[in-house]
C-alpha cells in the first residue's frame, strides 16, 4: 500500500459520511420512480431536459467526486473538453429553472437536495449559479454598482452575513 | 481508469522515475518537478514545457491615457474596475519618469508570469501553481486566503478578494477569501483566443501588446525578443518572467 493509498484510507471515513448523506437524499427520491420528487418527506428535484453524463442513480451518489476530478483537470492542466464539467451540469440544469439558474431559490437544482440533506455548498460563491450567455440579474442585495454601490442594500447584506457567521448557513432566505 | 488512480499512478511514477527519498518508512519527498506530463494525454495534451505563453508590451506605444487593457481585463473577469486598496486589479497603468532626462513612459504592470514564481513557492496549499504552459495562477478550490503570495510576490500582481462577489463570468469563477492575479485569460486561451487586454489593446488601444509562445522559434514573440533589445522587470530577482518590456532601456 502507498504512501497515496494510506492517505486515501484515512479521507474515506469523510467521504463516506458524506455518501451516506446523499444516499439517504437518493433513497428518499428513489421511492418516487422517474419523477425526481419525493412527496412532502424528500426534496422535490427539478427534472433538466436530455440526458445527464451518468446514471441518476449513479449521480446523486457521486457527483462530488466527479466534480472534484474534474476540477482538478480542468484548473490545473486547463483540460476544457470534458462534458461533465461544472459549467456543463449548470448549462443543462438552469434550463427550466424558474430564476435560470442551479442555486439562490429554494426550488434551484443544487439548494433543494442540499438543503435536503443539511450538506453546505459553497460552489456559488465562486461558480455563477447561470449558464453562459445569459445576462445575471444582480443579487437582491446588491444594486447595478456592486455591494457597496448605489442602490446597495447594506443593512440587509451585513444581516445576511451576520446570519451567515453565527448559522454557519448560507443565506438562502435572502433570495426571496 | 479512474482520474484519482492515474493522478495517483503519475505521482508514484514520478516519485520513483525522478527523485524520492525516503524520509521515514512509507514516506517520500516527490520531487515532481518537468516530466510529470500528463501521459495519456498525447500530443494535443498537457505537456510540460511545451508551452510558454509570454507577452511583450511596446513601451512606444502604449500612451498615458489610455486604459483599454485595463477595462477589457474588468470587463472579462468582471472585476470591479474600483481602484481602492481593497479591490482586485489584475492589471494595471503605471507612469514612470527617468529622473534625470525628464522622459516618461506609460506601461501596463500584471502578473509577469514568472519562471521561478515566489508566489508559488512560498504558498502553503499548493493554490498557487504554475501551469504545464508557463501560465501562473491561484487554484481557488485549495487557496485559505493566508495571503502569502501577496507578500511574496515582487510586482504587486497579487490582489485578495475582500468582499462577496456576485455575477461571475461563467469562465472566471471567482469570491471572497482567494488570492488572485492576472492569469493570461487562460479560459480564453484554453479556447484558442488571446487574452481580453491584448485583443483590446490592438483594436482600440495603441497596438502595444505583442502575446504569444515564448517556446515556439516561430512565433512572432519569439522572432521580436530575438533581434530587439527587451527587457525584463526586476531581472536582478531571477524570477525569469514571461512578461517583456521594449523601450524602457
Ligand atoms: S508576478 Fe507575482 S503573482 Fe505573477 S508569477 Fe510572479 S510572483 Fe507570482
Ligand atoms: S493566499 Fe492562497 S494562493 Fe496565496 S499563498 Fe495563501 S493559500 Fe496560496
Amino acid at each position: 500500500m502507498s504512501v497515496l493509498g494510506r492517505i486515501a484510507r484515512c479521507l474515506r471515513p469523510r467521504v463516506l459520511g458524506f455518501v451516506a448523506l446523499m444516499a439517504a437524499a437518493g433513497v428518499c427520491g428513489a421511492n418516487q420512480g422517474a419523477v425526481y420528487s419525493s412527496g412532502n418527506l424528500g426534496p422535490t428535484i427539478l427534472k433538466a431536459p436530455g440526458h445527464c453524463v451518468r446514471p441518476t442513480e449513479w449521480m446523486r451518489h457521486n457527483h462530488m467526486k466527479l466534480l472534484l476530478e474534474e476540477r482538478t483537470e480542468w484548473v490545473r492542466q486547463g483540460i476544457r473538453d470534458r462534458k461533465d464539467s461544472l459549467e456543463n451540469c449548470v448549462k443543462c440544469h438552469a434550463a427550466d429553472a424558474p430564476n435560470g439558474a442551479v442555486f439562490g431559490a429554494k426550488q434551484d437544482f443544487c439548494v433543494s437536495c442540499h438543503n435536503y440533506a443539511a450538506v453546505k455548498i459553497t460552489c456559488f460563491e465562486c461558480h455563477s449559479a447561470k449558464p453562459k450567455g445569459k445576462v445575471p440579474a444582480f443579487h437582491p442585495l446588491y444594486g447595478p454598482m456592486g455591494p457597496h454601490g448605489e442602490g446597495a442594500n447594506a443593512h440587509g447584506l451585513a444581516l445576511m452575513m451576520r446570519e451567515s457567521a453565527s448559522t454557519g448557513r448560507l443565506g438562502l432566505g435572502a433570495s426571496k | 481508469m479512474s482520474e484519482v488512480n492515474k493522478e495517483r499512478r503519475q505521482l508514484l511514477g514520478a516519485g520513483a522515475a525522478v527523485a524520492s527519498l525516503v524520509v521515514a518508512p512509507g514516506v517520500f519527498l516527490v520531487t515532481a518537478g518537468k516530466g510529470r506530463a500528463d501521459e495519456e494525454a498525447g500530443e494535443a495534451g498537457p505537456q510540460w514545457g511545451k508551452v510558454r505563453w509570454g507577452m511583450l508590451v511596446d513601451t512606444a506605444k502604449c500612451s498615458s491615457g489610455c486604459t483599454q487593457c485595463v477595462s477589457a481585463c474588468d470587463k472579462e473577469n468582471h472585476l470591479s474596475g474600483e481602484t481602492l486598496p481593497t479591490s482586485s486589479q489584475w492589471i494595471r497603468k503605471m507612469e514612470l519618469t527617468d529622473r534625470e532626462t525628464g522622459k516618461s513612459y506609460s506601461l501596463p504592470m500584471m502578473c509577469q508570469h514568472c519562471d521561478n514564481a515566489p508566489c508559488v513557492d512560498v504558498c502553503p496549499t499548493g493554490a498557487s501553481f504554475k501551469r504545464w504552459d508557463g501560465i501562473v495562477s491561484v487554484d481557488r478550490h485549495l487557496c485559505i486566503g493566508c495571503r502569502y503570495c501577496l507578500m511574496a510576490c515582487p510586482y504587486k500582481a497579487r490582489s485578495f478578494v475582500h468582499h462577496p462577489v456576485t455575477d461571475q463570468n461563467p469562465d472566471v469563477p471567482r469570491g471572497q477569501g482567494c488570492a488572485e492575479s492576472c492569469d493570461f485569460c487562460k479560459h480564453r486561451i484554453d479556447e484558442g483566443q488571446i487574452p481580453a487586454c491584448v485583443e483590446a489593446c490592438g483594436s482600440t488601444g495603441g497596438g502595444a501588446l505583442l502575446f504569444g509562445d515564448l517556446n515556439d522559434p516561430k512565433s512572432e514573440i519569439s522572432q521580436r525578443v530575438a533581434t530587439i533589445a527587451t527587457l525584463q522587470v526586476r531581472a536582478d530577482l531571477g524570477t525569469e518572467p514571461a512578461v517583456r518590456y521594449e523601450g524602457i532601456l
